[in-house]
């Protein structure tokens, strides 16, 4: 199951590193660190799907938000996109979003293990 | 080494970085094995968390050439010498481990009695560490090692450094427990303290958010505050500041992951006065942390479990999973004998919780604060550009040796350096486009160094990677996706620029904040505060009795000062038109001549609530001082606090009235025999001004509080109605003079000059800043600093601790040349001006005007929700475009 993570620089990424030096660890995943998630798009989402299996967005806590509140601009999108996924005929949960602190460092490796389980019923 | 930073917490690594940013050289000095003190052991900061700064701060600090820091060591003497240098004589303890360590954790595993142990998160040196008290000497960890980096025989030295200056940083701790044996605290396993409950919540520690007598998760849990302060019998008289947002933010934090967990809070007075606190406390009771006014006394333990008394109407025995109490800060070990205060807190050049009961954003700017005058070595930035192509730098740490091969095969051209650590920092960077995989430790040096080349790097942690899998296939990957995102770099699309700064400042606001700013800044720096009234002093002068100091002296001697300073022009009856040019570079239009400065600081002020009562007998606060003057006071005194503040209205708290009216009210009762009554909802005297509350009370001033405002009552006469919340009975109260405790409120004007500006007002109408603990000082343009009240609501000293930290902020802005590139490009044909862009930019930085969109860079944080949003793709974010992502994506695509 190939699945790309879309993880914000700032909080969330302190919490994936930290699960690394914590030998907390996360499985397979393809890390892309975007400055906020509100930088993806709907599109760029339905793009990555065609090219693999899932997405997760890591992105900060709602009022945590480097830069204010790109974070609520995320939140609707991801909505918005699953909703299109339903339409089209794709599951939602190959989408799922996230918020992870600086702290939460076992967060992206429950995210990912779960919407591997997820997928691997999907297609058994 | 110039400066000497005694103390490498929140405040001391903030100061280091801020003089590393200003090219100004600095020894920082820490006892423990590593750096962050308390900020490592913080699970969640409030308001916004930040705590990511924390580790690019230790990274920038691991690699800086400015920064010598000692760690283990202890300055066991100072002496002032005559040519005011300092003399340190420090004493280094060994840590019996070299650079060499990897932090394989093989001798972490081997050591029984944990003696060998390793830093937290990013903190550096980034090795681990023996506490050779713990230590059996049984040197199995020495055998193991792999590096051979265990060197046991080290022995402890003594050193002697000079420096031309020190500040204090060392903090503080909290009270022990154990004396308050009413709460149960070491006899009770499920009785804890508020830092052992971070521990609990943060994944570097053992500890988890169990009950340490069964292992349960807690469903309910009980926030004790006030332990060990607020006591002038057995602890400190003072409030300890913080412990009323520490415990919402960890019930807050615990509601969030454990949704059906019930927090209690019994607080004795909610301090929330900081900025946008009280915010932050509506959300997390919002959140269901409930928080009951109640002075517990006492916890008592039944049938496993602990349980606690307290009055609503009736008595309550609760019984909770778990009890936290809130302790609070006790005075400092003061080894160096600086002159303190009262309370036995230092006085001179202290910082942070050495200083006095301090929150994170405090610490800070006490911080930059100290060292505002610290001169900067102005650096011109290089125009040195990588040779065009892609370098692929690897570091033998966590590196599989045939990952190199690998990457040749496929073409790239590959560097294997044997450590990173020790290779000479400008021969690490040759090619304009670098993938750099190494640890993480180093990511700020990569990217300092990339930007001054006007280069692009981008670095693959892959050594700290292998510590969390055993498969080599995904560190590949990792590097695959990394040299696909920089293959698909289109440098042809980013211009840098430079400015080369101009050395002088302009300060808008000739109050206490904007005066204070300007002798900080005037040694070396022209300087021109533009005020708009007639005179200087702003609202300070017109205030002249606060609790321990005068803010009219206050102002009136920054007055005297400024006024005879050489580098200091002062326009008064003058306001800011326009403002046009760079950071750097700009130029201020006034009504009376146009400025060119390198850096503004914004000093506005604020204004006062104005209520609407039209009646003798209702008067101000500041009003009342007259009254005082004259000794025209009645026999009943009525205050009423939070007129125009906490409420609808005014979502905030002014921070100043409730020390006003106890001020007010002591000077009333020195002079007269006045009855006094204070109606209030919550008594914020925060920190040291809580003993003032004990001595209004001794002296006779009742003290009703109710969370409801109370009815005001004003025709031909005036009367107050208060509900009492214990009797339940409505009172009648006929003042012969009634005071409102009016708050504080942004400027009208601050709208126009936010604009003129072009930086940003936050939801409450103050001047917002870019990261309110980190950054408090800092507006939204690069180059423009805020402080005083146009920030927020403060009294005079703090406003003058915050003018200077803004000051510093601003040398430090002014010590290099400012460089930008263009992070976000437009494509002009493509855009349809739908202006969803220039909604949706969190900074104002994109416009459209005449057909045509343009980026303000000075602005724009390269967020890249412009690009997030733009529906036709016009907007492309430079250093992360959707090509490189997609380019990234076909990486994890090729798996099988």
């Amino acid at each position: 199951m190939r699945i790309v993570a879309f993880v914000c620089n700032w909080c969330a990424r302190a919490g994936v590193e930290l699960a690394a030096y914590e030998r907390i660890g996360y499985p397979d995943v393809g890390l892309i660190y975007v400055n906020c998630t509100g930088r993806i798009d709907v599109q760029l989402i339905l793009q990555t799907l065609e090219k693999v299996d899932g997405v997760v967005i890591c992105a900060c806590h709602l009022g945590d938000d480097h830069y204010g509140s790109g974070n609520y601009k995320t939140l609707k999108k991801v909505l918005l996109t699953k909703k299109i996924l339903a339409q089209l005929g794709i599951n939602p949960e190959r989408v799922c979003l996230e918020w992870i602190s600086s702290t939460e460092a076992e967060k992206l490796g429950e995210a990912v293990k779960k919407m591997k389980e997820t997928l691997e019923e999907m297609t058994s | 080494m110039r400066s000497a930073i005694i103390g490498a917490g929140t405040a001391g690594v903030r100061a280091a970085v801020e003089l590393d940013n200003r090219n100004s050289s600095v020894l920082l000095i820490e006892k423990n094995f590593y750096i962050g003190g308390k900020l490592t052991e913080l699970s969640r900061l409030y308001p916004v968390c930040e705590l990511y700064y924390a580790h690019r701060f230790f990274s920038q600090l691991n690699d800086s050439v400015n920064v010598d820091i000692m760690t283990g060591s202890d300055v066991v003497n100072i002496e002032k010498s005559e040519g005011n240098t300092y003399a340190l004589t420090i004493r280094k303890t060994p840590r019996y481990v070299t650079g060499n360590c990897t932090l394989c954790l093989e001798c972490v595993e081997v050591c029984t009695p944990q003696a060998v142990r390793k830093p937290p998160f990013q903190s550096i040196p980034q090795t681990v560490y023996i506490d050779r008290e713990t230590c059996g000497a049984c040197r199995k960890c020495e055998k193991i090692c792999p590096e051979n980096a265990i060197t046991l025989d080290e022995k402890e030295e003594l050193v002697k450094r000079e420096v031309e200056d020190v500040i204090f940083c060392t903090g503080s701790e909290l009270v022990d427990p154990e004396k308050y044996s009413e709460f149960g605290y070491g006899r009770f396993p499920d009785v804890i303290t508020s830092m052992e409950l971070e521990k609990m919540l943060h994944p570097s520690f053992e500890s988890k958010f169990v009950r340490l007598s069964d292992g349960k998760r807690p469903e309910r849990i009980a926030f004790l505050q006030c332990v060990g302060s607020r006591d002038a019998v057995r602890g400190e008289p003072y409030c300890s500041r913080v412990c009323c947002m520490q415990a919402l933010n960890e019930a807050r934090v615990i509601k969030e992951r454990y949704p059906d967990t019930e927090p209690y809070i019994f607080f004795t007075d909610l301090q929330c006065s900081g900025k946008r606190w009280e915010h932050f406390c509506e959300t997390a009771r919002g959140m269901g942390v409930t928080c009951i006014r109640c002075r517990i006394p006492a916890v008592y333990e039944e049938q496993g479990s602990v349980s606690i008394t307290y009055a609503e109407d009736e008595l309550v025995t609760m019984t909770v999973d778990m009890i936290v109490l809130s302790t609070g800060i006790v005075p400092p070990a003061n080894k160096y004998g600086l002159p303190e205060n009262e309370y036995g807190f230092p006085r001179e050049k202290s910082c942070g919780l050495f200083f006095h009961p301090a929150d994170i954003t405090e610490s800070v700017q006490e911080a930059l604060a100290a060292l505002s005058s610290v001169p900067g070595s102005y650096s011109s930035g290089s125009a040195w550009t990588g040779e065009p192509g892609l370098d692929i730098v690897l570091c033998r740490c966590g590196t599989e040796s045939h990952l190199a091969d690998l990457m040749r095969n496929r073409g790239y051209r590959v560097r294997e350096l044997d450590d990173v650590c020790r290779t000479a920092q400008h021969s690490l960077l040759k090619q304009e486009k670098t993938v750099v995989g190494a640890c993480a430790l180093h990511e700020q040096l990569f990217l300092r160094l990339a930007q001054e080349r006007n280069s692009f790097v981008e670095v693959v942690p892959l050594r700290e990677m292998s510590w969390i899998s055993e498969d080599g296939d995904s560190r590949e990957r990792s590097l695959q996706m990394a040299v696909a995102k920089l293959e698909r770099l289109d440098t042809s699309r980013i211009t840098w620029s430079q400015t080369e700064v101009f050395p002088a400042v302009v300060i808008v606001g000739g109050g206490v904040a904007g005066l204070a700013a300007a002798l900080d800044l005037a040694d070396t720096y022209k300087v021109v505060i533009i005020e708009k009234s007639p005179h200087l002093g702003g609202r300070a002068l017109n205030i002249q009795y606060s609790l321990d100091y005068s803010p009219r002296e206050v102002a009136q001697d920054l007055i005297q000062r400024a006024e005879i300073h050489s580098n200091i022009e002062i326009l008064t009856g003058t306001e800011i038109t326009t403002l046009t040019g760079d950071p750097g570079n700009f130029t201020v239009g006034t009504t009376r001549q146009d400025i060119t400065c390198g850096a503004i600081i914004v000093a506005a002020g604020a204004d006062e609530f104005q209520h609407q009562y039209d009646h003798p007998l209702v008067i101000t606060q500041t009003q009342l001082e007259d009254r005082i003057r004259n000794n025209d006071i009645p026999h009943v005194v009525v205050m009423v606090q939070c007129m125009g503040s906490r409420n609808q209205e005014h979502h905030w708290c002014s921070a100043v009235c409730c020390s006003k009216a106890i001020s007010n009210s002591l000077t009333i009762l020195e002079k007269t025999n006045a009855q006094v009554l204070i109606l209030y909802r919550d008594m914020r005297t925060y920190g040291f001004q809580d003993s003032y509350y004990r001595k209004a009370r001794e002296a006779g001033v009742i003290f009703l509080q109710n969370d409801e405002m109370p009815e005001i009552r004003v025709d031909e006469s005036v009367s107050v109605v208060y509900e009492d919340p214990i009797l339940h009975a409505r009172i009648l109260i006929e003042p012969d003079l009634l005071v409102l405790s009016t708050g504080i409120i942004p400027k009208k004007e601050s709208r126009e000059l936010a604009k003129i500006l072009g930086i940003s007002l936050d939801q409450d109408g103050f001047f917002r800043e870019s990261h309110p603990e980190f950054y408090p000082t800092d507006s939204t343009k690069d180059g423009i600093f805020i402080c005083g009240l146009c920030h927020s609501p403060q009294n005079v000293k703090e406003s003058v601790i915050q003018a200077r930290a803004a000051a510093s902020r601003a040398r430090t802005f002014l010590s290099s040349a400012y460089k930008t590139c263009t992070a976000i490009t437009v494509k002009q044909e493509l855009c349809t001006g739908c202006s969803i862009c220039v909604d949706v930019c969190p900074f104002k930085a994109i416009s459209l005007e005449s057909d045509e969109l343009t980026v303000d860079m000075s602005l724009c944080k390269d967020c890249g929700l412009c690009v997030g949003s733009c529906p036709t793709s016009a907007l492309t974010q430079t250093t992360l475009s959707d090509d490189q992502i997609r380019g990234m994506v076909r990486v994890m695509e090729g798996i099988e």
